[in-house]
């Protein structure tokens, strides 16, 4: 599985307009493999684990292949939910990345560099996710130790 | 007054990220970014290696926790996605909406140099759970003002850090490359604290 970008070109006589890309491919909660990064104590009662997710997306027209890698972020323990379970937290990590995905490479112009969509997508994903978690954050993948998960072809061929 | 000049905290910030490396030169094919394999992200990398743990701030933690023995106290971390820890002193009061309101008086601690902020978010959860978008303030008021000054002084005492001046906070910090900084540009304050300081559990 992974995300498969349809470039929405419509060339008509008159020059082409660019229609939302179609996207296919879901990642799912089993992809949030998280590390507990700091287990809950008395001082720490909040707790914080993580995840880096390295995607492969794949352009349809061509079959070339663009990465895009992420570390999510979340606590174990909010005000809002109080305990945030670790199927709870696959959950809403893949559901919002998929939304956060969708709007990003079904917008994106020909021709626009992958770097350029991967900080849309951080951005988006984290002002999505944190309104569903909150103290959620998405940044480059950072952390040592926590686990690498691949969401798509890790070398651009065949999953 | 922060101990340190205006010059002094921008080279010290400085020293932790590499200038150069703009996002749109990423390229996460490789296993490691380029602005990741630079000095000053290894400096980077072993502040936030120490600030796991640090043993100060668990005392400072116990103290706060003395000090506000009917308050819901605790430290939170998002390692590597901020350049802070915060230490939370909570309170939550019945609203007539049948919600709560919640008050947190917050001490941000800067893992690159010894300075720190305290400020205030007030929001109204509702009986759903659900939060208004919170306020925040740097200058408290009323009983919170008390509770500020002594989450402060007790930062001072334990930690040894001073206040960092808000005037300095939009200083810019022209092609710094800040990993956790998506588009938001790099000044002193998102370098050295968070460029998203109302993002608490």
């Amino acid at each position: 599985m992974r995300w498969m970008m349809l470039a929405g070109l419509l060339c008509l006589g008159v020059g082409c307009v660019h229609e939302p890309n179609r996207i296919t491919g879901r990642i799912t909660p089993k992809h949030f493999e998280f590390t507990t990064i700091v287990q809950p104590r008395r001082e720490d009662p909040y707790g914080w684990r993580a995840v880096c997710i390295n995607a492969r997306i794949t352009h349809g027209d061509s079959g070339a292949t663009d990465a895009c890698k992420f570390e999510v972020g979340l606590p174990i323990y909010n005000q809002q939910q109080h305990e945030v379970p670790l199927d709870v937290a696959q959950f809403v990590a893949a559901d919002v990345a998929n939304r956060a995905g969708y709007k990003v490479l079904s917008e994106a112009h020909p021709g626009e560099m992958m770097a350029v969509l991967c900080r849309q997508f951080k951005v988006l994903y984290q002002e999505l996710l944190k309104e569903e978690v909150s103290g959620a954050r998405v940044g480059d993948c950072a952390t040592r130790g926590v686990k690498v998960v691949h969401f798509g072809p890790p070398d651009g061929g065949v999953p | 007054m922060s101990a340190f000049t205006r010059e002094e905290l921008i080279r010290l910030a400085r020293s932790f990220y590499p200038t150069g490396y703009p996002i749109e030169t990423d390229d996460d094919s490789e296993p490691v970014l380029a602005y990741q394999r630079t000095p000053e992200y290894a400096r980077w990398e072993a502040a936030w290696e120490a600030a796991m743990n640090w043993k100060e701030c668990d005392t400072l933690i116990q103290e706060v926790m003395a000090a506000f023995p009917s308050h819901h106290v605790g430290r939170f971390s998002q390692p590597r996605m901020a350049s802070c820890v915060y230490s939370i002193v909570s309170e939550e009061k019945p609203d007539l909406s049948g919600g709560q309101r919640v008050t947190r008086v917050v001490g941000a601690l800067s893992v690159l140099a010894p300075v720190y902020l305290v400020y205030v978010m007030k929001e109204l959860r509702d009986a759903s759970g659900r939060s208004s978008r919170p306020r925040l303030s740097f200058t408290p008021s009323g009983e919170e003002k008390l509770s500020a000054h002594t989450l402060a002084r007790l930062i001072e005492r334990h930690l040894g850090y001073r206040p960092f001046p808000l005037e300095w906070a939009d200083v810019p910090l022209p092609e710094v490359r800040v990993g956790y900084l998506h588009t938001k540009p790099a000044t002193l304050l998102t370098a050295l604290f968070s460029d998203d300081l109302e993002n608490l559990p």
